[in-house]
């Protein structure tokens, strides 16, 4: 609480309005001479704070001025947490008092004081007015003129206000001392007990684990009692059963009733038996009668028999005589039509037979037109193969081979290039001399003339001039001698290969070599000629003679069959070939006749061929159904002199009565019989029967469950379960306890 | 001649004591086999030659071998004394049950099973039993016992289990009802009752023995059998009480309010009985304690006195704890530890839904806050 103003008027000696303000934060030091009126504002900021307005006690009565007695009034401004705050108080005369809040409230008299006291934690006021204990903490912070801090009287409020106060101020130090201890010793109680999530853990939860186990250890134990409490009681309910299976009083009942039945079943069955016996003495009897009966009507029958087979045979007589006469007919149509048909079929063979022949005089006049075409060629391969003979003879003639010419080239061209040689070494001699000068020189005996003004050679040339003498010229040449012999040898060896095909010269040799030549593709021209016009066939191999021989053989072909058709002349191809057509046609048409009578016979053959059949058929009936007569009518005979028809209607009559008497008897007989059938008799027999022994089998199987169910209850007393129940639930007890007690204990530290 | 015998009953062999630890649950189902060889003791003693043991011999139907067999065996070890077991409604005679079980297997000598009604004739008197059948049966099974023919002067000694009287208008549709009256309607000498564990007489010739043994707190006038002497068929039997239990059950209520309470009820507690580890107790606790007394109750009484008897139980659902201002002062004086107290207090005061656990975690508070203090120092 800070405080920010005060205001008095009327207050002891202040009787006009005065006003303390400017209060600061921090220290505030009011100054003034003595009785100015310090403690007077001092006393009213108490009497505003602490004292209540409309109280009459002594120190209120004390605030008045001595003298005019007015009402003091004081006005304080305080500062709390939440702002502002002013109090105004006026007490004695019209007194008030007023709480100015800074949340804008405006409180009056009582309110206003109680909210004070609340916001600043001080005790109502006795009579007396305000009292140390009243004003608790405040008590401790006012120091009255003439007190001191030295010793001061705190009351028992006060104190334990400083007390929480310091201790709040510094609980880090004072609390916290035991706070850690404390809280550490429950934290680790209570961690002993529950996770830090609050789940069962250690101890604990092994109890709770624990009493889990035990309500199912007890709740098998339980369901095992209630076993055993079953168990006694089917035991006690099968020997109860048991015990009432064996009194015997329903077998007794039951055989009583039994034999009864059984008695009553016999004599009903020896009844049943009568009755039977008659039953099949009737069933015998109407037999006897349908028997009778039946030899009549079969006497009948035989009789219809007779009279139905003579009218069959009859009928089957007629019908034969009319297919006989119908098939007489129609074997005439067809033996005509048959004529028809031969005939035709005779004309398509001679038609058949022209044609043939056509066909090989066409065939003839044919061959006879390729052995025309044969000769010439024939004749032209003949003359080309002459042509090629007389090529080939004039080519052998000639010696210049393709090898011979080529040698003879090479010599010469071997001399040539000596020459060249010789001549490029030779020495030139020439005259330069007038026409005249040189007349009569001659150069080793040959003249020189106007064209020939000189000589060239590598061997001594002897130049006579006339009237002067010789001149010789002996050339130096290196190799000359080598060089000559080499020459010599050259022409030598041309002179020999010219020899050799008797060719003059070198050109001569070319001259022949070219004739050669051209005679040999003569040849090979003749060659080709030939065989164009004599090629290879299928018939004969390449070549005129073959082809001759081919020739022949046709001509002795065509002439055979000349002579087979007998004719002297062949006709043209294309007459022999018109001649054929219409033969071909003249055949077709034939033939197509003929085809149409065959296809007009089949239908009258048919109806021929069925009406034999049926004369057949019908013949066949007809014998048969005669035979038959013949034994019915033997029959007829031996049956009525066996018994004759009279006989057999007074069997009849005996046999009506015979079976009247018996089912006259049957019905006395049955009669006899009463309610129960023999069924219902052997039913009850079964049941009693079953009964009893069902009743045998119950007494076994219940004694055999006692046994079972007696050692289920042996296994089960052993365990003892009533005890062991109560022992588990007593445990369990304990663990429940101890569960409450530990979930106490976690409920307890958790607090 | 008189007819001398011990009437008991309610042996309830097998029964399981369901509040009291493993250890004390061995001493009590010993004690209930150990009461059988001293009522043979006694009838030793007093020279009777028959004991008759009015139902309820076994305290369930399905019990192991072992607990069927060991009363058998301690009858057994006194072959002067016929003993005369009768099924009752805890272990009734069903076919096939315990009982067929029994008798199958043979009983000792001197132990005979009145499974069925009728006479059982002995020397100088005729036993007429009322064996139950089931749990609970609708007709007084001692009727019978109107039309049994005997010769004139032979002792007719009923044995029965049931109740006497119902709680209803009409006594007669209690279960296992017996008709009080029935030693006159049947010119029964005595009547021998079972079923009340408490002894009861109800008139001249019909006794509740109670049972031998006492096995819960709220028997009273248990742990006792009878000694009946029988001069005639029509004198009035002389019954005696005689006890016989080892163990005494008491409960005990008690108001607490301070320290010297606690410390009233220690003194009084430890002079219950000369041999307070033969005795049980049930201790109520009422009142308000400050959190320092109750937990000086804890100490002297819970953990204390309580270690002497054989065992107690201490009901202080009653006794509510008061945090006091001391107490308060004690955890602290001020902090989050104080306020959490005072929260405490006030939830405590409050008692609404976790009140109790408010309480209860305000001691727990005091106590460990002690403990820590303790430790300090």
């Amino acid at each position: 609480m800070k405080i920010r103003s005060l205001a008095v008027n009327q207050f002891r000696k202040f009787t006009s309005p005065t006003r303390l303000d400017g209060v600061e934060d921090g220290l505030n030091v009011v100054v003034g001479p003595n009785e100015m009126g310090k403690s007077t504002l001092l006393d009213a900021l108490r009497a505003v704070l602490f004292e209540k307005y409309s109280s009459r006690a002594q120190p209120i009565m004390a605030l008045q001025n001595d003298r005019n007695q007015a009402a003091p009034v004081v006005e304080l401004t305080i500062e709390l947490d939440d702002g502002l705050y002013r109090i105004t108080k006026r007490f004695i005369r019209k007194p008030y008092a007023r709480l100015a809040c800074p949340d804008g409230r405006n409180l009056e008299g009582d309110i206003a004081e109680d909210t004070l006291r609340t916001l600043l934690d001080f005790h109502e006021p006795g009579k007396t007015g305000a009292k140390p204990e009243t004003l608790g903490m405040w008590n401790v912070l006012w120091v009255q003129q003439g007190q001191s801090f030295g010793a001061p009287d705190l009351p028992d409020s006060a104190r334990s206000s400083l007390h929480s106060a310091l201790e709040s101020e510094v609980g880090a130090v004072l609390g916290g001392r035991r706070g850690r201890a404390l809280p550490k010793t429950i934290e680790n109680q209570l961690g002993e007990l529950v996770t830090s999530t609050n789940r069962p853990r250690g101890a604990y939860k092994k109890l709770i684990d624990r009493i889990d186990e035990l309500h199912e250890e007890l709740a098998t134990l339980q369901v095992r009692r209630r076993d055993l409490t079953q168990t006694l009681e089917d035991l006690e309910e099968a020997q109860e059963n048991l015990r009432r299976l064996s009194t015997g009083d329903q077998d007794r009942e039951d055989l009583k009733e039994l034999n009864e039945t059984r008695q009553r079943h016999s004599q009903l069955a020896e009844l049943e038996a009568r009755i039977e016996a008659a039953l099949s003495e009737q069933e015998l009897r109407k037999r006897k009668l349908e028997q009778a009966e039946e030899a009549a009507e079969t006497r009948k029958r035989l009789k219809a028999d007779v009279e139905t087979e003579k009218a069959a045979l009859g009928t089957a007589g007629l019908r034969l005589t009319e297919a006989g006469e119908q098939e007489k007919e129609a074997r005439s149509k067809v033996d005509a039509l048959r004529g028809d048909v031969r005939q035709l079929e005779a004309a398509v063979t001679k038609a058949d037979e022209a044609v043939s022949r056509h066909r090989r005089v066409l065939g003839a006049a044919e061959r006879q037109a390729r052995l025309r075409d044969l000769e010439e060629r024939y004749e032209k391969a003949e003359a080309a193969e002459n042509l090629q003979r007389e090529a080939q003879q004039a080519t052998a003639a000639i010696l210049v081979t393709d090898e011979a010419i080529e040698g003879i080239r090479q010599a010469a061209q071997g001399l040539e290039i000596i020459r060249g040689r010789l001549n490029a070494a030779a020495t030139l001699v020439s005259f330069d001399m007038t026409e005249d000068g040189i007349s009569g020189i001659d150069v080793d005996g040959e003249p020189l003339t106007g064209d020939r003004r000189s000589v060239r050679s590598v061997e001594p040339v002897t130049i006579t001039v006339p009237d002067r003498g010789r001149i010789t010229v002996e050339p130096a040449v290196k190799d000359r001698d080598k060089l000559l012999r080499r020459r010599r040898d050259a022409e030598t060896a041309l002179r020999e290969a010219l020899e050799d095909v008797g060719a003059e010269s070198v050109i001569d040799a070319e001259d022949q070599n070219t004739k050669r030549q051209r005679l040999l593709r003569d040849a090979e021209l003749a060659r080709q000629g030939a065989e164009l016009h004599a090629p290879a066939t299928v018939d004969y191999e390449a070549g005129a003679q073959r082809l001759g021989d081919y020739i022949k053989g046709l001509r002795q072909v065509l002439k055979r069959e000349m002579n087979d058709l007998d004719l002297q002349d062949l006709p043209a191809g294309r007459d022999a070939e018109t001649a054929l057509i219409a033969a071909q046609g003249e055949a077709d048409k034939t033939r197509s006749a003929r085809d149409t009578a065959r296809a007009a016979l089949s239908g009258p053959e048919g109806t021929l061929s069925e009406l034999q059949t049926e004369i057949a058929t019908l013949q066949g009936r007809y014998d048969e159904s005669e035979d038959r007569l013949k034994r019915l009518q033997v029959e007829v005979a031996q049956e009525e002199e066996r018994r004759s028809d009279d006989e057999l209607q007074s069997d009849i009559e005996a046999a009506q009565t015979a079976l009247a008497e018996q089912e006259t008897m049957v019905a006395r007989l049955e009669g006899e019989r009463g309610d129960e059938t023999v069924p219902q008799l052997e039913a009850r027999i079964s049941r009693l029967e079953k009964a009893l022994e069902e009743r045998r089998n119950k007494q076994f199987s219940l004694k055999e469950s006692i046994a079972g169910f007696r050692s289920r209850i042996e296994a089960a007393e052993g365990a003892g379960l009533d005890e062991a129940i109560e022992q588990q639930a007593r445990e369990l007890e304990f663990a429940e306890q101890d569960k409450l007690r530990q979930a106490r204990e976690v409920e307890i530290l958790s607090q | 001649m008189t007819v001398k015998f011990i009437h008991t009953s309610d042996w309830q062999i097998g029964k399981v004591f369901r509040f009291v630890d493993d250890a004390t649950m061995g001493l009590l189902q010993e004690a209930r086999l150990r009461v059988i060889s001293r009522l043979g003791e006694l009838a030793g003693e007093y020279g009777a030659s028959h004991v008759l043991v009015a139902g309820d011999v076994y305290d369930m139907e399905a019990l192991s071998p072992r607990s069927l067999n060991q009363p058998l065996e301690r009858m057994r070890n006194f072959p002067g004394v016929r003993w005369h077991l009768l099924p009752g409604n805890h272990d009734p005679h069903r076919p096939n049950g315990l009982w067929d079980q029994l008798l199958r297997k043979e009983l000792p000598e001197n132990v005979s099973a009145l499974v069925a009604p009728g006479p059982k004739v002995l020397e100088d008197f005729v036993i007429l039993p009322a064996p139950l059948f089931h749990r609970r049966t609708l007709d007084d099974l001692t009727a019978y016992m109107d039309d049994v023919d005997l010769p004139e002067g032979v002792i007719r000694v009923g044995l029965a289990h049931g109740t006497v009287k119902g709680f209803g208008s009409d006594d007669k549709d209690v279960p296992n009802f017996i008709a009080p009256d029935r030693p006159q309607l049947a010119g029964l000498a005595y009547l021998a009752l079972g079923d009340w564990h408490g002894q009861r007489q109800i008139n001249d010739r019909c006794w509740y023995s109670g049972t031998p043994e006492i096995d819960a707190f709220d028997v009273i006038d248990g742990g006792q059998a009878l000694l009946v002497e029988i001069e005639g068929p029509n004198a009035v039997p002389a019954v005696t009480s005689i006890p016989s239990g080892q163990y005494s059950w008491i409960r005990r209520s008690e108001q607490l309010g301070s320290r010297a309470d606690i410390d009233y009820l220690v003194e009084k507690l430890r002079n219950t009985a000369d041999e307070l580890d033969r005795v049980l107790v049930h201790l109520g606790i009422e009142g308000a304690l400050s959190l320092e007394d109750r937990q000086y109750f804890q100490e002297q009484i819970v953990d204390g006195v309580s270690a002497a008897f054989c065992f107690m139980r201490v009901d202080d659902r009653r006794l509510f704890a008061q945090p006091t201002a001391e107490d308060l002062d004690r955890i602290d004086r001020g902090g989050f530890v104080r306020t959490a107290a005072e929260q405490l207090k006030r939830l405590a005061d409050e008692g609404e839904g976790h009140g109790g656990i408010a309480a209860a975690a305000l001691e727990r508070l005091f106590v460990e806050h002690m403990k820590l203090q303790a430790d300090k120092r």
